[in-house]
C-alpha cells in the first residue's frame, strides 16, 4: 500500500517535470523578449481598462484580463499547466497508473497543451477550470462545483456551454435512459453542424497554428483499424470531438486531450499484444513516440519564432500616446497595448465594410482615394516592418509611401520597422 | 554476374556516347561537389531562383561524393549510378525465382529487367536518385516476400529505414504494403502476422522520417506537398498518358504478360503475387489522382510488370508441354522470348540514343555557357527555359530564374507562366518588364524554345539586346 502511494507520487512529479519542460521550453529557445502571439497584448490592454459594461464586446469573457491584473502572464500561463497537466491525471482514475502516465504525458507533449500554456489566451484558464469541474463531478462533488460553473463563462463563453451540456450528457447517460441520451447527442452533433464556419486546418503539423499533431491521428487511425471492436464508443466520441475541431478553435484542446487518452489506451494495448518480433515491436513504439515527440518539440520551436518582436514596440514608443496607427490587420494588439489606437477593432467582431475598406489602401496606387480613406478614420501614422514588407510585397501603399511627399513623410526606420506620418 | 555485367556495358556504352550530361544530372553534380568541396549538403541555393533554399535528403549525394574522391566527379556521375541500376538484376532475379523456383525462367527475366526503355534510357546520363531508390524498393519486396528469419528482419529494418531517410519514393514502398494489406483482407486471404508487424513499422517508421525530413514542406504547403510545388501548368498535363508510349517505354509484352501474371496470381492466390499486385494498384492509383510524376510511377510499375510476367511464362511453358505440339516447343519458346526480349532491349537502345541526341547539350551549348562563366560578372543571372535551369547554374555557374527542383522554390506557376509569356510575346515591353522583374541579364534561347516559340521578336531591338550569339542557342545581353 505504502509501495503503492509512492509510485503515485512519484508519477504526479514525473507529469509535472515533464509539464514544466515543456512550458518553459518555447520561452527559452525564443530570442525575443515578448510574448507570443497577440492574443495576450488584447487581455493585458483590457486588464489595464477599468471595467465598463457599456458595450458587450469587450467585456464578453473578462475573467482572464481580470486575472492579469494581479499575476503575470508567464507565472499564470505557468501555473494553469501544470495544473491542468495534474488534473487530467487524476480525471483518469478508472485508468491504470500507467495508463494514466501515459495519457498525461502525450498531452503535455501536444501541441495544443504547448499553445493553451505558452500564449497568453483565455482559453487556458477556462480549460483548466473544466477539467477541475469534470474531476469534482467524476467524485461526485456536484455542489462544490456550482461556482465553478458560474465563474466559467467569464472566461470563455464557448467553452462554458460545451461543458455544461458534456456535463448534461453526462447525468442523462447516468440517470436516465439510453435513448434520451443517444437523442440528446443526436441534437449535439446536429447544433455543431449548424453553427460556425467549418476550418479543415486542424493539423499542427500540416501548417495550422493550433492543431493537433499528424503522429497523434494517424496512430489514431491504425489503432482503429487494430482495436475498433473494443473501442467503438470511444471513436465515436472522438468523431464528434473532431466535428466539433472543424467548427470551433476551443474543439481542439478538447480533442488532443481526448486523443491524448485514446492513444495511451492504444499503446499499452498494442504493447501488451503478442508480437511476433519484439525488435519490430519495440522499433514501431519508439517511432510513434519520436513522432508525437517531434510534432511537440517542432511545435514549441514554432511557437518561439512568433511575433511580436522588441524592436515593434520600440518603434511605437516614440509616437504620442492616443495617435491612431494604420499597420497589418494582426497588429492590432501590439499597437493598443503600447498605449496607441489601431484602426482595426481587435475585439475579434469584424466590420466586414471598414476591412474591405481598409485593405484596399493597401494595394491602391490612388493617393488621394488613399488619403480619403486614411483621414477617415483620423490615421496619423503608417507603421511598415520586414514581416510586412515581404507580405505586402511590391503592393500600391509602398509606391504612395515613397513617393506621395505631400502625403506621407518617414519618420522612423531602424531595426526593419518604418514609421511615416500621414498628413490629414 | 554475366546478366549485371551485360546490362552494365550496355548502359555504359550509350552513357560514354557524350561527355556530357541530362540537365538534371547537373543539379546532382552540383549537389555533390559541395559536400566534395565543403563537407556539408547545399540547404541553400545561391543559383537557382535567383537563391532559394532548398530541401532534401543529401544521403544519395554522400554516397556519390564519397565514390567521387576515389574515383573522380565526372566518372562517378555516370559509373555508380549505373552500377546501382544495373543491380537490379540480382533483386529481380531473387524475386523471379521466389515466385516460380525456376532458375532459366529467372535469369532470363533478370535479364530483361536491364532493358526496360523507360527505365534504361531515363536514368542513363542524369546521375538520377531513381538508379538506388528502385533497386531497393525492389530489394524490400524480395526480403518482404517470404520474411521469416531474424537476419531477414534486421535486413528489413536498415533497409526499410535507408529507403525512407534516402527519398520520400519510400513512400510509395509503404502504400504498396498498405494495399497488399487490404487486397489480402478482402480476399480473405491470411497473411502472416510478422508481415503485418512489417507492414505496420515500415509505415510508421517511413511517416515518421518523412516528416522530420520535410519538415519545413508540411508546414508551408500542407497536403499540397505531395504536388511537389510542381507549376499548375505541368501538374494538368501529368496523366496525358500516350498508350502506344506506354507500351513502347515498358515493353509491349511485358506489359502483356505481366498484366496476365497479376490476373493469374490473384485467381489462384498466390501471396507473393498478391503483394506486387499491391504494389502495381497502388502506383495507377497515384498515377491516376497524378500525385506522381509519370515517369516515376512507370518505371516502377514496369518493373513490378515485368517481375509478374515470369508467372505468366511459366504457365506457357507448362501450358506447352501439356498440348499436342511437344516437338515444336523448342521454336515456340524461341520464338515467345525473342519477341519479349526484342520488345525490351530494341526500344531500349533507340530510346537511349534518341534522348542521347536529344536531351544532351551540344558542344556550342556548352561552349558559349563556358564563355558566359569566364567573360560575366558572378551574379548575374541567366534566362532560360525550364529545360537548362541546371545546365546554366552547373556549366555557366550563373543565376536562373527557374529549374526543375521545384519544391520550396518561389512562385514556380508564376515564373513558369512569365517565362512562357517572354519566349512566345512579340511586345518588346512587356518581355522588358518580366526581364527587369527577374533582374535578368542575359537571355538564353536554345533551339528548342525556338521552335516551340517561333522567332523571339523583341530580340531585334539591338540597343536594348547585344547579340552575342547567333546560332543555336543564342545568346543576348540585356542593356536597357
Amino acid at each position: 500500500m505504502e509501495h503503492q502511494k509512492y509510485i503515485k507520487l512519484i508519477a504526479k512529479i514525473a507529469i509535472l517535470l515533464l509539464a514544466a519542460s515543456f512550458l518553459l521550453l518555447p520561452g527559452i529557445i525564443r530570442e525575443e523578449n515578448t510574448l507570443i502571439g497577440d492574443k495576450p497584448y488584447h487581455h493585458l490592454s483590457l486588464a489595464d481598462k477599468e471595467l465598463n459594461f457599456s458595450s458587450i464586446k469587450n467585456e464578453l469573457s473578462f475573467g482572464w484580463s481580470f486575472i492579469l491584473r494581479y499575476i503575470s502572464v508567464k507565472t499564470a500561463l505557468f501555473v494553469l499547466g501544470l495544473a491542468s497537466a495534474l488534473l487530467l491525471f487524476l480525471n483518469l482514475e478508472m485508468m491504470k497508473l500507467n495508463q494514466r502516465l501515459l495519457a498525461a504525458g502525450l498531452f503535455v507533449l501536444s501541441p495544443a497543451f504547448i499553445y493553451m500554456f505558452n500564449v497568453g489566451d483565455k482559453v487556458g484558464i477556462a480549460f483548466a477550470v473544466s477539467l477541475i469541474i469534470s474531476y469534482l463531478i467524476i467524485k461526485e462533488r456536484y455542489k462544490t462545483s456550482i461556482p465553478l460553473f458560474i465563474l466559467l463563462p467569464f472566461l470563455d463563453v464557448l467553452i462554458s456551454i460545451f461543458v455544461l451540456i458534456a456535463a448534461g450528457l453526462y447525468f442523462i447517460y447516468l440517470k436516465t435512459s439510453k435513448s434520451l441520451f443517444y437523442y440528446v447527442l443526436l441534437l449535439f452533433i446536429l447544433g455543431i453542424s449548424l453553427f460556425g464556419e467549418w476550418n479543415f486546418e486542424f493539423i499542427s503539423d500540416l501548417g495550422a497554428f493550433i492543431g493537433i499533431s499528424v503522429f497523434a491521428l494517424v496512430f489514431a487511425l491504425f489503432c482503429f483499424i487494430l482495436l475498433w471492436r473494443e473501442f467503438l464508443p470511444l471513436y465515436g466520441i472522438l468523431l464528434i470531438m473532431i466535428l466539433l475541431s472543424l467548427k470551433f478553435e476551443f474543439g481542439i484542446f478538447y480533442l488532443s486531450a481526448f486523443i491524448s487518452i485514446l492513444l495511451s489506451l492504444c499503446i499499452s494495448k498494442v504493447y501488451d499484444r503478442k508480437w511476433e518480433s519484439e525488435l519490430i515491436r519495440n522499433l514501431t513504439i519508439l517511432f510513434i513516440f519520436c513522432g508525437l515527440l517531434f510534432s511537440g518539440i517542432s511545435y514549441a520551436n514554432r511557437l518561439s519564432q512568433e511575433m511580436p518582436n522588441e524592436s515593434l514596440f520600440k518603434a511605437l514608443e516614440i509616437l504620442p500616446e492616443g495617435s491612431v496607427v494604420f499597420s497589418d490587420i494582426g497588429y492590432g494588439n501590439w499597437i493598443k497595448y503600447s498605449g496607441k489606437e489601431s484602426v482595426w477593432d481587435t475585439s475579434g467582431f469584424l466590420d466586414k465594410a471598414k476591412e474591405r475598406e481598409l485593405n484596399s489602401i493597401i494595394d491602391s496606387k490612388d493617393a488621394f482615394i488613399t488619403r480619403q480613406i486614411l483621414s477617415k478614420y483620423k490615421v496619423d501614422y503608417v507603421l511598415i516592418d520586414s514581416n510586412l514588407m515581404e507580405k505586402w510585397n511590391e503592393r500600391g501603399i509602398f509606391y504612395l509611401l515613397d513617393y506621395d511627399y505631400k502625403g506621407f513623410r518617414q519618420i522612423y526606420d531602424q531595426d526593419g520597422v518604418i514609421i511615416w506620418r500621414h498628413f490629414k | 554476374m554475366v546478366i549485371f555485367f551485360v546490362v552494365l556495358f550496355a548502359r555504359l556504352y550509350f552513357a560514354y556516347q557524350t561527355p556530357y550530361l541530362e540537365n538534371e544530372g547537373y543539379l546532382v553534380q552540383r549537389y555533390v561537389e559541395n559536400i566534395v568541396d565543403t563537407g556539408k549538403p547545399l540547404f541553400y541555393d545561391t543559383l537557382s531562383y535567383n537563391g532559394r533554399e532548398a530541401l532534401y535528403s543529401p544521403i544519395y549525394h554522400y554516397i556519390l561524393a564519397f565514390f567521387s574522391l576515389i574515383l573522380g566527379l565526372s566518372l562517378t556521375l555516370k559509373l555508380i549510378p549505373s552500377i546501382f541500376i544495373s543491380l537490379l538484376v540480382f533483386v529481380v532475379y531473387g524475386l523471379s525465382k521466389k515466385i516460380i523456383n525456376n532458375d532459366t525462367l529467372a535469369l532470363f527475366i533478370a535479364l530483361m529487367s536491364g532493358f526496360i526503355p523507360i527505365i534504361f534510357a531515363g536514368t542513363l546520363i542524369n546521375a538520377s536518385i531513381y538508379t538506388l531508390i528502385i533497386p531497393l524498393t525492389f530489394y524490400l519486396l524480395y526480403l518482404f516476400i517470404d520474411i521469416d528469419k531474424d537476419k531477414q528482419i534486421g535486413r528489413f529494418v536498415v533497409f526499410s529505414l535507408l529507403l525512407a531517410a534516402v527519398h520520400p519514393s519510400s513512400m510509395l514502398f509503404s502504400l504498396g504494403l498498405i494495399t497488399y494489406y487490404l487486397l489480402s483482407v478482402s480476399e480473405n486471404f491470411k497473411i502472416s502476422k510478422l508481415k503485418e508487424e512489417l507492414i505496420v513499422f515500415n509505415v510508421f517508421s517511413t511517416f515518421f522520417i518523412q516528416f522530420v525530413i520535410f519538415k519545413k514542406a508540411f508546414l508551408s504547403y500542407g497536403l499540397s506537398v505531395i504536388w511537389n510545388n510542381v507549376p499548375i501548368q505541368i501538374i494538368s498535363s501529368y496523366f496525358e498518358l500516350d498508350l502506344i508510349g506506354l507500351i513502347y517505354r515498358v515493353g509491349a509484352l511485358s506489359l502483356l504478360f505481366g498484366l496476365w501474371g497479376i490476373i493469374g496470381g490473384i485467381v489462384k492466390k498466390k501471396d507473393k503475387l498478391f503483394l506486387i499486385s499491391g504494389f502495381i494498384v497502388s502506383i495507377l492509383l497515384l498515377l491516376w489522382l497524378r500525385l506522381i510524376d509519370p515517369r516515376i510511377g512507370l518505371s516502377f510499375l514496369s518493373i513490378a510488370l515485368i517481375t509478374s510476367s515470369v508467372l505468366t511464362l511459366n504457365d506457357l511453358l507448362s501450358y506447352i508441354q501439356k498440348t499436342k505440339i511437344p516437338s515444336h516447343r523448342m521454336a515456340f519458346i524461341i520464338l515467345t522470348f525473342s519477341l519479349f526480349g526484342l520488345s525490351l532491349a530494341v526500344p531500349s537502345f533507340y530510346f537511349a540514343s534518341q534522348h542521347i541526341s536529344q536531351n544532351i547539350p551540344s558542344d556550342y551549348e556548352m561552349l558559349i555557357l563556358d564563355w558566359v562563366n569566364k567573360n560575366s560578372l558572378p551574379d548575374v543571372t541567366i534566362l532560360a527555359p525550364l529545360g537548362k535551369g541546371h545546365i546554366i547554374t552547373a556549366v555557366a555557374g550563373k543565376r536562373n530564374v527557374i529549374d526543375n527542383n521545384f519544391l520550396f522554390a518561389p512562385d514556380t506557376s508564376q515564373r513558369f507562366e512569365d517565362i512562357d509569356k517572354i519566349y512566345s510575346t512579340k511586345s518588346e515591353s512587356e518581355a522588358l518588364k518580366l526581364i527587369q522583374k527577374y533582374n535578368v541579364d542575359y537571355v538564353f534561347i536554345p533551339i528548342e524554345t525556338e521552335l516551340q516559340y517561333g522567332k523571339v521578336r523583341w530580340t531585334d531591338d539591338t540597343s536594348c539586346f547585344e547579340g552575342l550569339f547567333f546560332g543555336t542557342p543564342k545568346v543576348y545581353k540585356v542593356n536597357c
